[in-house]
Formats: structure tokens, sequence, C-alpha cells
């Protein structure tokens, strides 16, 4: 029932994880900071975002804490796990080994 | 914090399932925070708090959509689902609990009892001894002619056993063994227990282990009586010593003689005698001890031990059988020299052959006795299955039908196929599984039950009978579940179809009518079912009967009998003799105690002991000999249990030892064998199965009696006085009492204590007891049938009784029409009736036909009426009709009363 998200395939998982890499974070937060730093170019919405999250806590790379968020209310922060780290590293290097070879090839295609 | 991902997931698995609303209130409020967060936003950046919170819930993609997508994340999805089926499927069960309990109970029914009767004849007639590769082992049976006289077929001397063993290179081991009736004293108490008599590589052969202690060997088996060491069986110890370790070593009395307790074998074995328990094993050198044939071990003629051998490696049976022939060949060649000038004239005995028997199973009195009856309880148990099958078959469609609309209902309502496949199976799954919980009851209720009606068969029973087998309660229940969930989900497989959609949702409800005609079907075939059932506890109740008022030929009432066995406690022949004679003198003084006999062979228990004759004045015919069986008895036996001597005289007094041998023969000996001769005066010669050895001179002919069992007619007979017949071990008793049976035990305890204080009274009871006893099978056989008829057909009138009830719902509509029209009461009452009688009719027919064609099956088992008996089968099939009627009495009565005019309104 989750709708596809307007992203190639797995890089939401890479784009979740390094955000939630920097600082424990809450879900309206990750939303805010996907906006700003993709420069409004990504657009995941919120129907996407929680299944997405929900997916990575249940795969053991997130987990989700109860705490109180900066205007005093509860909110639920999630934070790396050391396989979650693990996680982002291989598919950082992943996306970068992909992303060197598509825009080597889209290179080709300029000249 | 564990690091390992698993213990994670599984850690929040965990918690979604236990802590169910305390994850989906902490979804709820994720979700939330994020809508409010976002409506702030939206109204900093200047909506209207209206717009923004639009704005928001769009963003959402609709929350609940989105929390769906969130659980479906959870993996436990599955698992809630099966829960929350669970918890409905038990929910619509209480809604209706009569079909609950029908539904459970004829499952419970039929799988019980199957799996308890199946349980039995597995352990009893299919399943192996409990020794190592049993498949290789096999028994020894000297077919074909044979000289010498025979304690029973498949037994062997042992010379022959020693001369087979030392030659033969076909087995990896070649044991033998016999099993006695011995006296066994242990703290000054003597009893009976059951001595196996086995050569010393016994335990080794068949790989049978020592639970404590050690077990003999071959050199625990060399020299004569030189071995007083015995092994007890596991239930032995168990039983008699509470399983007290201190036992080894110690030192019990066998038939007199101090023995030496070494081991216990390991657990579950019991003898190579399938529901017989062995309590103690002795070497064979020791038999001379234990029982009292002093020359047992090297009489040539002395044919008293099984042998069992375990075929070698790469060694086929008939390879085996080919070059063991020669060998059991110059065994019998040497029989035959050694009896000298009672040897056979001609060379007939070159022809005896050699077959080796699958000996796997060992071998079972229990099996010959109850193989046939439980396979005929098995037959009658699987009848019951099908019925018990039929009746949740045509429960299951009448509530699928019924719940068509429920069905139809949720599909509009958008529920997934699969779901609502789903949880119908789920529904089915928590009728069998509930049925089988109580089946599983009712099975070991069954076993307790048929033990517990068996007696002291029972108590054999019992041995081998301690686990429900796995298999047939795996069978029954896949059976029984498979016909639930066909009958129940099939319909809901049709409704569901995606193309009967839009009649469902329309509202118009499908194929009732076919649904209506599958259970009537199904009535019938109960019905028919039933009557196979009723009609046979029909024939086995009559059969039951007849015995019991079979003309035994002798008088049963206030009869006792009891064993002596001076032979196990020591007594040679002559002072046996003496001991009996004593003792039958001192009974009759007792008070209460009439007259008393000796009777070697005790009254209707199959004991009379058969031989071959040579009869003055009856030629015998090439390979044929007569043949009679006998008993041994003392003076006054005939007048004693009221056998009539229809010619000539008594046994009395005179007939002694050096007197001239005498003989009484049966009515039907005489017809049998000297028909138009006078019997009187003339000589017939025992044969024990060789040349006559010895004389003895007809003086009396007696009336023909039942002697062995009620069911057989009795076949020639033959009786000789005990100081004339040359084996006197133990003999049975017999008095005609005027008296309470039990208030005399003690007396006459006290008579035989007197004379020998460690000589047990065994078998004490009554002839009438005996009696009940011999029936026991016949009993079983009646019993179950009649209880299995009654449940049957009581299934059979609740699924009638649903059926039409469900047609006269169906068509109150038409009824009332009819009446509008004029019809009258009475009318309606016999048009729903008739169609009740047309469903009992082709039942009862189909069902006659059944119970005729089956009817040779049981042929064997009946007496005093034919398989195709019709009157009981009219009987049955009366009783069906009256119980069928019955049950279509009520629904058809309330068709009758139904009113035109309500009736019309509907719909």
């Amino acid at each position: 029932m989750s709708k596809p998200p307007d992203l190639v395939q797995g890089t939401l998982d890479l784009l979740l994880l390094t955000i939630i890499a920097l600082e424990p974070i809450h879900g309206w937060a990750i939303s805010q900071r996907l906006k700003q730093a993709s420069g409004e170019a990504l657009q995941v919405s919120d129907g996407s975002l929680y299944p997405a999250l929900h997916k990575l806590e249940q795969e053991g790379w997130i987990r989700g804490d109860w705490k109180t968020s900066a205007n005093g209310r509860r909110a639920k922060f999630y934070s790396l796990t050391r396989p979650g780290r693990r996680a982002l590293e291989r598919e950082a290097a992943e996306w970068k080994r992909l992303a060197g070879a598509i825009s080597h090839v889209v290179r080709l295609i300029e000249v | 914090m564990p690091d390992a991902r698993w213990i994670r997931q599984l850690a929040l698995r965990v918690r979604t399932l236990l802590l169910r609303d305390r994850v989906e209130q902490e979804l709820d409020e994720e979700v939330r925070f994020h809508v409010e967060e976002r409506i702030a936003a939206e109204v900093a950046r200047g909506l209207s708090p209206k717009e923004a919170r639009r704005i928001a819930l769009l963003a959402m993609d609709g929350v609940d959509q989105t929390k769906e997508a969130c659980r479906d994340t959870r993996r436990t999805q599955a698992i809630e689902h099966f829960f929350r089926d669970v918890r409905y499927a038990l929910r619509s069960l209480a809604r209706s609990p009569a079909f609950a309990a029908i539904a459970i109970l004829s499952l419970a029914l039929g799988m019980g009892a199957n799996t308890a009767i199946f349980s039995i004849i597995d352990k009893l007639l299919l399943e192996s001894l409990p020794v190592r590769n049993p498949r290789e082992l096999v028994l020894l049976n000297p077919a074909g002619l044979r000289n010498g006289w025979t304690a029973g077929s498949r037994t062997w001397s042992y010379p022959a056993y020693r001369g087979l063993r030392e030659h033969q290179r076909v087995f990896g081991g070649l044991i033998a063994e016999r099993t006695d009736a011995i006296n066994l004293t242990v703290d000054g108490a003597t009893q009976r227990a059951l001595a196996s008599i086995v050569s010393g590589n016994y335990f080794d052969v068949l790989g049978v282990r020592a639970l404590q202690g050690r077990l003999f060997g071959d050199d625990d088996d060399r020299t004569r009586s030189g071995h007083p060491v015995a092994v007890l069986s596991h239930g032995f110890w168990v039983e008699r010593f509470g399983g007290s370790s201190d036992i080894i070593g110690r030192t019990l009395r066998v038939g007199g003689h101090p023995f030496t307790v070494i081991g216990i074998t390991e657990r579950g074995f019991n003898g190579l005698e399938v529901g017989g328990s062995v309590d103690l094993f002795v070497p064979t050198m020791m038999l001379p001890d234990v029982v009292t044939y002093t020359k047992a071990l090297d009489e040539r003629t002395a044919y008293i031990f099984q042998l069992y051998g375990r075929l070698a490696p790469g060694v086929g049976r008939q390879q085996a059988e080919a070059q063991l022939l020669p060998l059991y060949l110059a065994e019998l060649e040497q029989d035959v020299a050694a009896m000298g000038n009672r040897a056979p004239a001609g060379n007939d005995w070159k022809r005896g052959t050699l077959l080796l028997e699958d000996g796997h199973r060992g071998t079972s009195g229990l099996r010959r006795d109850l193989g046939t009856p439980l396979m005929a309880v098995m037959a009658m148990t699987i009848v019951l299955l099908l019925t018990a099958c039929a009746n949740i078959a045509g429960l299951q469609t009448a509530r699928a039908s019924a719940r068509l609309k429920e069905i139809s209902i949720r599909l509009a309502m958008g529920a997934s196929r699969g779901r609502i496949l789903q949880q119908l199976l789920t529904e089915s799954a928590v009728i069998a599984l509930l049925g089988a919980l109580a089946g599983l009851w009712i099975a070991w209720l069954t076993i307790r039950l048929l033990v517990a009606e068996m007696g002291d068969t029972g108590e054999r029973l019992r041995l081998v009978t301690t686990f429900l087998d796995a298999r047939a309660l795996a069978f029954t229940f896949v059976f029984a579940a498979a016909t639930g969930l066909a009958f129940g989900l099939l319909p809901a497989l049709f409704a569901t179809r995606p193309e009967v959609w839009p009649g469902l949702k329309s509202g118009i409800v499908a194929d009732v009518g076919g649904q209506a005609r599958l259970r009537r079907v199904l009535v019938t075939a109960q019905l028919a079912l039933s009557l196979v059932l009723v009609t046979a506890s029909g024939l086995f109740g009559r059969t039951l009967l007849n015995l019991r008022h079979a003309d035994a030929g002798f008088q049963t009432e206030r009869l006792i009998q009891f064993q002596l066995n001076p032979g196990a406690a020591g007594y040679d022949r002559a002072r046996s003799e003496t001991l009996l004679h004593q003792i039958i003198d001192d009974l009759q003084s007792v008070p209460g105690v009439g007259r008393a006999t000796l009777a070697v062979a005790p009254v209707l228990s199959n004991a009379l002991i058969g031989f071959s004759l040579d009869v003055e004045g009856y030629s015998n015919r090439e390979g044929t000999r007569a043949r009679a069986v006998a008993n041994v008895v003392a003076p006054g036996y005939f007048g004693i249990v009221g056998t009539p001597l229809v010619r000539g005289r008594e046994f009395s007094a005179a007939d002694t030892a050096r007197s001239r041998r005498v003989a009484i023969v049966s009515d039907r000996f005489v017809t049998r064998y000297l028909p138009s001769l006078d019997p009187l005066g003339r000589t017939i010669g025992l044969a024990y199965g060789g040349p006559a050895r010895f004389y003895y001179e007809i003086v009396g002919v007696a009336k023909d009696a039942r002697l062995n069992n009620l069911r057989d007619e009795p076949p020639p007979t033959f009786y000789v006085p005990y100081t004339q017949f040359d084996v006197l071990n133990s003999s049975f008793v017999l008095a005609r009492i005027q008296t309470d049976p039990d208030l005399l035990r003690r007396p006459i305890e006290a008579v035989v204590r007197r004379h020998d204080p460690e000589l047990p009274v065994v078998a004490y009871s009554t002839v009438d007891e005996q009696i009940d006893r011999l029936l026991r099978p016949e009993r079983l056989v009646a019993s179950v049938s009649l209880a299995f008829g009654l449940l049957a057909t009581g299934l059979g009138a609740m699924g009638l009784y649903g059926v039409v009830a469900f047609t006269v719902a169906r068509r109150t509509r038409e009824i009332g029409v009819r009446m509008a029209l004029g019809a009258a009461r009475g009318a309606v009452l016999r048009m729903v009736l008739r169609g009740v009688a047309g469903m009992a009719a082709v039942g009862i027919c189909a069902g006659a036909v059944l119970s005729l064609a089956l009817a040779r099956y049981v042929e064997s088992q009946l007496y005093g009426v034919r398989g195709r008996d019709l009157a009981t089968l009219g009987a049955a099939a009366a009783l069906l009709v009256i119980v069928a009627l019955a049950s279509g009495w009520l629904p058809a009565r309330k068709a009758s009363r139904v009113d035109p005019l309500h009736a019309l309104r509907q719909d």
C-alpha cells in the first residue's frame, strides 16, 4: 500500500540514514532537513517517509527513542545503530560507485 | 544495548505482539506529531489553520493509509491476523454452540476410536519386537510329517537345537527359547511367574542390553544344573521389586531351587511373546531345576523349544531354508533311530520340510485370540469415522451456505478474498484442533475401557498398548480435518470467485438448492452406514446370546476350577498323584464344597490335548490317522461335571497304574470312528504323533461336551484316568459347590497349604466366570458395535433433523401458498415426512446392500445366526425408519403450523 517514493529505488534509505547519522532526530525534522539539504529538489511525501523509517527500524539499522523535542513535546527520535552505521557506509560506497559510473556515461553522451 | 541485528529485530517483534496497544499508540502519536508540526509550520507561513490542516493531511497521503503502510513493515502481520482469526473463530463458534459441539464431538469420536483401536492393532499385530534389527529374525518351523511327541507346532528338541546350531552356516546366531509358568519364592512368599528358559546366546543374538547388572551368555549355559542365575525383565523388576537396585545378587527360589539375580533387561523387552510378559530368564541348562521334565534336555523326541535364527548378512530366507533342510533331515533321522522299536515303519518322515517364518513380530497367543475380533472392531471404527466425516461435511455445508450472505457483505466492504479464505480456514482448523484434543481424550478413554473390559486378557493388552499410535492419530486427524476443511471451504471458494461477486452483491444468494441436495446425499449416506453398524450390532449381540445359552454338554453352574502344579514345586509323578488324590479327598470335607475331581485340562479354556490314535476297528487311510482330543480325569468326573454316560461305566478307584488301562470316549468319537461297531471292549492306541505307545480299552461312552469352548462343535473326545497317564505335572481341581465361591476360596487354600505351604492355588475361578472370560472377544465386538451403531444413528438423526429443518425453512413461502390454496395441515405434514421417508428408504436400501455385501466378512465371527440374517437386517431397518421419522417429525410439524398470511408476507 506504500506509495513508491519519487526517488531511485534505495536512495531514500541512503538519504534517511545519512540524515539520522548526524544526530538523533525525529520524523518531522527529517522531512525538513531533506527539503533543505536537497534544495527542494527531492520530493519525499510525508506519507512515504514514515513507512520508510519504520522499515529501517525493523531492519535494525535505526532505533527510535521517545524524547522531548525543541518545543517541549514528546517525539520519537531516531538514531543510528551500529549495524545501521555499517549499512550506511556500504550504501554510500555503493551510491558513489553507481553515481560515478552514471556521470561517466552521461559525460560520454554529452561529448 | 545488544548489537546483533537479529536480537534487535526479535525484540521489536515481541514488543509489537505483546505491547500491541502501546505500539499502536506510539505510531498514532508519531504521525500526529508530524501533522501538527506541519500545520503549525504552514500557519506560521500565513495560511489559515483550515488550509494548513488540509495541506498537512494531503502530504501524509491519508493518515490511516500511512499508518497501515507502517504496520505492513512490521512482519508480525501474519501472526496478528492469525490471532485475530482465531479469536474471531472462537467467537463465531461460541455463537453457534450446537454446531461447534456436534462438529467437535463427531471429529473426536471418529478420531479417538480409530486411534485407540489402531494403536492396539499396531502394537499387537504389526509392530516388531524391541530387539536389534528385528527383520533379520526368523522362526524355524519344522513343517510336514514328524515323529515323537509334539508339545505344539514349531517346536524342537534340545539335541536337535544343538545339532542345528553347531552345523548351520546361515545364521548370525540361533537361539532356543521356551516359556513356563513356574513357582517363584521371594522371602518365603510363593507366587506364579512366567520364566523364559533360553539358550545362553539369547540376549547376545537378540541384541538386548542390561539395564543393571549383567545378562547371561553362552558361558552361563554349559553345565547341567550348574548355572543358577536369573535375569529379571524390566517390567517384573519394577512391578515386584519397585525398581530397587539391591535386588542384584539376591537369591530367589524358582521351583524350589535357589537362583541368583544377576541383572535386569533393558526397558521394553518382555521376551518374544507379544502381550505375554516374561518375568525372568534362566539358561537352558537349568531347565531340569525349573520344571521337572528331568530328561527334557536329552530326549530327542521332547519337542519343547522354539528356535529363532538371525539371518547372516546377505543370506536370503530361501537360500537358508535350502541349506538347513539336510541338517534338519539328519536330525530327524537321529530322532527315528532313537525311537528304537517305536520307530515308524515307512520312510514317510523323510518328507519333512523346514520353513523359515517371519520372526520379527515374535509369537503371540493374544494376537491369535484377539486378532480377528480386533479387525472386526477396526472395520466398524472406520465406518464410524466415515459417518462422523459425513456428519461434519453436512454441518459445514449448512454453515457455509448460511454464511454466504456474510461473506458477500465482507467482499463488498473490500475484504480481500485471501483474507476471507484464511479466516474460514482458521475456523476449520480451530474445530479440527479442538476435535483432536477431545479425540485424544476419547482415545485414551477407549483404550482404558477396552483394557478393563478384557480382564486378565486386558492386563496383557495393557502391556502392549502403553502409548497411542502417533501415525494413527495423525492419519485420522488429517482425514477428519480435511473433510471439515473441504466442505467448509469449497462453498466459500465458490462464493468468493470474482465472477459471482456481482450476484452476491445484488443479494441473489448462490445455489442454495445445490447445498440442500448435497446435504440430503450426506444424510442418506449417514443412514446407510448407520444401518450397517446397527445390523452388525444385532448380529454380534445375537451371537453373544446364542453362545451364552449354548448347551455345553455339562452343567456350568456352581462349578469351580483351580490349578495345582506339584510338578513345578518339585514333585515327581508318584508324589504328585498321591498329593492330588489326598487334596481332593480333603476338599470334599470342606463345608460348602460338594464333590471334587481332577481334570488335567481345565474346561472352556481351549486346553484339551490333541492326539493321533490307532483305533481298533477303524482302518487308517493313507496318511490320515484317527485324531481326537483328550482329557485326563479322576474318578467321579462325569457325575460331578454333569456329562452323562450313555453306555458302559465311569472310572473308579480300581483303575490304577497297575490295572488294565481304560478309556471313555465321546458320542462323536463313536460316530466318527466306530460307526457300526460296538465300541465297548475295543482298544485305542495313543500315538503321540508316532507309533502307538499306550493302549487303552474303551469301557464307556459319554455324551458330547463342549470342553474347549462354546463355539466349536465338540471334536471326537476321549478320557483316561489320571492314574494311567504317563505325565502328571499339574492338574485342575473341579468341584461342585453349594455356596458363594468367594467364601470358599480361603478354606480351599487352607486345605492345600496344609499339604504343602509352597503350593499355590492358581487360577481359582467359577466356570461361569470362565465363560465370561471365554466370551470376552465376542462381548467386546458386540458392545463396540452396539455403541457405534447408536452413535452413528444419533449423528444421522441430528443430520436428518438439520436438513429437514433447513428445507422447511426454505420452503416456508411455498408451504404458505399451498395452505392458502387449501392444503390441510395433515397434507403438509405428510408432504414433509414423505421427503424424510424418501431419504430413509434410499439410505436403508443402500445400507442393506452394503450389509449384505459385507456379511461374508463377519460370518466366521458369528454363532447361531447367519451373516445375511434378514430378521436382524429388518429389525435394524425398522429401527432406523422410526429414528428417521422421529427426527423429521419436529420440523414437519413446524411446517404444518405455518401461518399462510405470515409466510406470504415474507421477503
